[in-house]
């Protein structure tokens, strides 16, 4: 017997607006517009290929997968863990998804927005949105990527709109107050 | 019914990918573009489950099942949307939403929805589950979930579902919400999912890792101590503001840390975060929309002409108030003590706020216990919504130091 | 070349959509409403292919498709269904089903699976 399922790629959207959740990203080849919202201590990475329109944007969480679970949770990193999460691997399969469908790593260019410290915890061993964007940093220059604006740091948070046909990275504040980079 | 956190995280991953099998369904059908926004487990009553309904004036369809597993899956949309789906589905028969070819091509929708949704489980208990054939409802104010779970199918379902039914009636069941969004809309999808007692224990023996579980009845404990806890705050909050409160929703879930700030609203919140060590420590944020906000400041300083610096305070204030009132009941549960930051005046997007917080237990962890409440006001003078986030290893701790308690009662 | 088609589904919606996609290359000769109602038919109609759900009240789809199969061995009968569980492919395998669609199915799924399982040829 012989089974008939249909093809579904969820991956093949053609809608105008693709949302990008939390540990998330997402690459357009249609010049949609690509949108996260509620970056805290979370980066946000736009890439762009001024030249194909191929375009990517990134939220993570973390600036690195060695970074991230401890090894008191049965040690070494989830299988089951998203890429998304982390700084550099987020990158690295954004940049991996946007060659694949036709970029030039030599056109693309960067904008960063997010990594802000609202709170000081006792707990944690601080700054992580200063250490994501330090990551960011670091794994964008390893690729030789360049980063012609960014929005970073701060006691605030922001929501991006990347609108990939201009290149302009939206960066909306709580009440309205919005910043084009 | 024991649970461990492998099974949980089993369950977790079941249902997430039980629900983008789902939406890859309903996109392949209607052409709207869904995606799957959160995946939570939830320890729920009965009440819970719905009051979600009602509340969100939702249309269902039903799907009861059985074999391997048991229980009841529910896909719940609002009726706006059900409207709109109609349309894509059959054109022209919205006009007409009550005829048999719109409801019917709304049960269809469901069937291959949820058949899809449950696929994943079959397989991975390498065993077939039976599905019921959909039953589509409206449940309004005067229907219970009782009039919805009762089934039309087979006599193994039904039997199956009036075992559901008597756990629903008598204490918590354990239910897996998941929510789908489409793009431009931020009231999506849901899919629930509620297996019998004998069906969660089927997967813990599948999945789960042996040494490490936690009695069900431990989470049922906790998270009646956290009822408490919220009634506490609510009774705190009444007091200072003179004006009556209650708790309309407390729950504990269980939910992958990236989806906790998927929860929360890309509007502006007022309030505190803060930040509580001990068995367990973790975070807490206490929120106000604005206008709420404004509310209870007016209602703590009333007939003052009050400066924003004061109204920011009393805002402060009343966070420390309702942290002690939800925390304080924990400490004496378990028999020990908690302590309380000072508390952090936020104004900001409400998912950025707790964004922080998660991504500080996001180190050590990829899945959290979420536990939210929102106390009301009957006239709606004000909501106030409260999301905790302990460290899932020390509560883990702190369920051990529940367990003994109970054997001894 | 156009088959007689007998399509079954509970859902008046499935039934529907089943006889829009096969209107142009096959013709719906019959539209049964569970197991019961299929097999009648069957007997009535004698249809080139079936295409069965297996969710229905009354009789299931798997039920049904192997009463069919044994009133005609010949029968070709193709699941039709939102279940997509190995273990419930297997029962269907066993009731003599020829071909297995999951809902939701495009249009050259099901006509693809109804040549394979009749042939193109006269």
């Amino acid at each position: 017997m012989k089974v008939y399922t249909s093809n579904q790629s969820t991956e093949q959207s053609t809608s105008e607006r693709v949302k990008v959740g939390v540990a998330d990203y997402a690459v357009t080849e249609s010049g949609a517009e690509l949108v996260t919202s509620g970056l805290g201590s979370c980066v946000g990475i736009a890439l762009v290929d001024t030249e194909t329109g191929i375009a990517g944007l990134a939220h993570a969480m973390l600036p690195a997968a060695s970074d991230g679970r401890s090894q008191t949770d049965g040690g070494g990193p989830d299988p089951m863990s998203n890429d998304a999460k982390y700084v550099d691997t987020a990158v690295n399969g954004l940049l991996r998804e946007m060659v694949d469908a036709g970029a030039d790593r030599s056109r693309i260019e960067a904008r960063v927005a997010g990594g802000s410290a609202m709170f000081e915890f006792n707990a944690g061993d601080g700054a992580v949105g200063e250490r994501n964007v330090e990551a960011t940093e670091e794994v964008l220059g390893e690729h030789g990527i360049p980063i012609v604006a960014t929005d970073v740091g701060g006691d605030h948070g922001r929501s991006l709109s990347f609108d990939v046909s201009s290149g302009t990275l939206s960066v909306r504040r709580a009440h309205g107050d919005t910043r084009d980079l | 019914m024991n649970l461990d956190i492998q099974s949980l995280r089993t369950f977790s991953d079941l249902a997430h990918s039980g629900a983008e099998e789902a939406a890859g369904s309903l996109t392949a059908l209607t052409g709207f573009d869904a995606r799957v926004a959160v995946t939570k487990i939830e320890m729920a009553t009965r009440s819970d489950v719905e009051r979600e309904f009602r509340e969100g004036d939702l249309v269902t369809v039903h799907i009861g099942f059985s074999g391997a597993i048991a229980g009841h899956t529910i896909l719940a949309f609002d009726r706006e949307r059900a409207v709109e789906l109609v349309d894509a589905l059959v054109p022209g028969a919205s006009d007409n939403p009550e005829s048999d070819l719109a409801t019917s091509g709304l049960k269809e929708l469901g069937n291959i929805m949820l058949g899809g949704f449950i696929d994943g489980w079959a397989d991975f208990l390498g065993d077939g589950i039976d599905i019921t054939t959909p039953t589509y409802v409206e449940l309004d104010a005067d229907r219970s979930l009782e009039d919805v779970v009762t089934p039309e199918g087979s006599s193994d379902v039904e039997a199956e579902a009036a075992e559901l039914e008597t756990e629903l009636d008598t204490g918590h069941v354990l239910a897996f919400r998941n929510h789908l969004e489409t793009i431009n809309e931020e009231a999506g999808f849901y899919i629930y999912m509620l297996p019998t007692h004998d069906s969660v224990d089927t997967i813990v023996d599948a999945a789960g890792d042996s040494g490490d579980t936690i009695p069900v009845e431990t989470f049922t404990s906790f998270s009646e101590m956290i009822t408490e806890g919220a009634g506490q705050a609510s009774e705190d909050l009444t007091a200072m503001t003179g004006i009556d409160t209650t708790v309309d929703v407390s729950r504990l879930s269980f939910v992958p840390v990236e989806g906790v700030p998927m929860e929360l609203t890309d509007e502006a919140r007022r309030g505190v975060v803060l930040e509580f060590t001990g068995t367990p420590s973790g975070y807490i944020a206490i929120l106000f929309d604005h206008d709420s906000a404004e509310s209870v400041a007016d209602a703590l300083m009333p007939g003052m002409d009050s400066d924003p610096a004061m109204r920011q305070s009393a805002i402060q204030e009343i966070g420390n108030i309702v942290t002690s009132g939800f925390l304080d009941g924990w400490a004496n549960t378990l028999e020990t003590t908690i302590e309380i930051s000072p508390p952090t005046h936020v104004d900001d997007i409400a998912s950025a706020i707790v964004d922080p917080l998660v991504t500080e237990l996001a180190r050590t962890q990829d899945y959290a216990f979420l536990i939210d409440s929102a106390i009301v006001t009957p006239d709606e003078t004000f909501t106030c919504d409260i999301y905790a986030l302990p460290d899932e290893r020390e509560l883990r701790a702190a369920f051990d130091q529940l367990a003994p308690e109970q054997q001894a009662n | 070349m156009a088959r007689n088609v007998l399509v079954v589904d509970d859902s008046a919606f499935m039934r529907n959509l089943l006889k829009q996609l096969l209107e142009d290359d096959h013709e719906v000769v019959g539209e049964a409403e569970n197991g019961v109602e299929a097999v009648e038919m069957y007997r009535e109609l004698d249809p080139d292919v079936v295409t069965m759900d297996v969710v229905m009240p009354i009789r299931n789809g798997i039920e049904a498709t192997s009463e069919i199969k044994s009133i005609d061995p010949d029968s070709s009968v193709i699941m039709c269904t939102s279940v997509g569980q190995e273990e419930k492919m297997r029962e269907a395998v066993e009731a003599g089903a020829d071909g297995y669609i999951t809902k939701p199915f495009q249009k050259p799924n099901v006509l693809q699976a109804i040549d394979d399982v009749v042939g193109v040829e006269a």
